[in-house]
């Protein structure tokens, strides 16, 4: 199965029906769309919000989706288009132009920065940052080569074959155990 | 597990063959584990490339679905009530089918009633009569009125147009000497009868 093709799959067995192949879709994507969210609200917990509300509209929605273009790309337009209906209500409802004058003494309006995530949110991204460094760090060469070039560079495992001189088996070898030894520290953070 | 772990690293990266990964997308969707480490998978390829969100809502895809299920639910349920709205409005068409049908079954049917066991006066006989043979024999109605006039002494039941074929003579003795060695044998059996109050009314009556 090439590139998309396995999101392809997956949108096929969701418009059958299958909510578990859309579960699998939004753990794939979920941090891309919140991303993306984030450069139109600062507010993370919004984002947050604003991107559940995105991919509860695409699976509404999905069944509409005919493949013209990749899943993901018609995800990005439905995130981006939640987040801009979401500034946009958030504008009507806004008291910036009707605060009463004797209340404008205490109106202190809306803070762009805000940030309204708990810290052990902060914390865990943090921790599962540097933990999948410090994991890539401890690898072998080979490993940590293997899955650098994937990773980062997005190359195939025939280019990395290529590249790094070796069959594909090892290739595939590589990246699996490279991913396996940086597994092992990362679980238990996230269990 | 490891061959499993292997084969989710292919999936991951799309580098599997379609049935490959059509088998391993069902497994992976079959347990649970496997998404979680799925999931983990992909995290390491995001942290690489700097794609992690600064707060990350570990509850997020449960959210969603936990969502969409309710979604489904609701939806499930509205198209219940829909569905019963339908049958409601289709229960008086419903109602009217079946009283036509009983109606067919009832018209055939019909009788009046009198009982006055032994008086020996000849009352009313209790009479079934098909209607539907009745209306397609117009002479054998002619026979079943006389027959209904006559005067008996006891309750007579006829059913059906068995008078019709009772009324030759020599086929009525037959079947009053039946009945009437019937209702002594009967009778000898601690007084019941299976045919207790029940005579055949007909030529010998009449003679």
């Amino acid at each position: 199965m090439g590139t998309n093709l396995l999101d392809a799959e997956l949108v096929k067995r969701v418009q059958a029906g299958d909510k578990a192949a859309f579960d699998i879709l939004v753990q794939k994507y979920q941090h891309k769309v919140v991303n993306l969210i984030a450069r139109f609200v600062s507010d993370q917990t919004e984002c947050h919000d604003i991107a559940q509300d995105a991919f509860i509209k695409a699976y509404r929605a999905i069944g509409n989706f005919r493949g013209d273009s990749q899943f993901y790309t018609w995800l990005y337009r439905i995130a981006a288009n939640t987040a801009k209906n979401h500034l946009a209500s958030r504008a009507r409802k806004s008291p910036n132009y009707t605060v009463d004058v004797d209340d404008a003494e205490h109106y202190q309006g809306e803070s762009g920065l805000k940030e309204n995530s708990t810290p052990e949110n902060l914390l865990l991204a943090d921790e599962i940052e540097k933990t999948v460094f410090r994991a890539i760090d401890d690898l072998p060469d080979d490993l940590k080569s293997a899955i650098t070039l994937r990773e980062i560079e997005g190359l195939s495992y025939e280019e990395i074959a290529e590249v790094m001189d070796c069959p594909i088996g090892t290739v595939r070898s590589r990246i699996f155990r490279a991913r396996d030894a940086i597994d092992k520290e990362l679980r238990p953070l996230l269990e | 597990m490891s061959e499993r772990q292997d084969k989710l690293s292919l999936l991951l990266d799309e580098f599997a063959d379609d049935e490959q990964s059509r088998r391993m997308l069902d497994e992976v969707e079959a347990d649970m584990n496997l998404q979680y480490r799925l999931r983990r998978y992909a995290m390491i390829g995001q942290v690489m490339r700097h794609e992690l969100p600064k707060h990350i809502a570990s509850d997020f895809s449960a959210n969603v679905m936990a969502q969409i299920n309710l979604i489904s639910h609701t939806a499930k349920l509205v198209a219940d009530r829909r569905s019963l709205w339908t049958w409601s409005k289709m229960k008086p068409f419903a109602g009217l089918a079946i009283a036509a049908s009983v109606a067919v079954v009832s018209i055939t049917l019909w009788q009046t009633v009198n009982v006055d066991p032994g008086s020996g006066q000849g009352t009313e006989q209790v009479v079934i009569v098909d209607q539907q043979i009745v209306d397609q024999n117009n002479a054998d109605q002619q026979k079943i009125e006389r027959l209904a006039r006559l005067p008996v002494q006891t309750n007579v039941v006829t059913v059906g147009m068995r008078w019709k074929n009772n009324t030759t003579p020599a086929l009525q003795q037959k079947l009053n000497a039946y009945l009437v060695n019937h209702t002594e044998y009967s009778n000898s059996i601690q007084g019941m009868s299976l045919i207790p109050q029940a005579r055949v009314a007909g030529y010998d009556a009449q003679q």
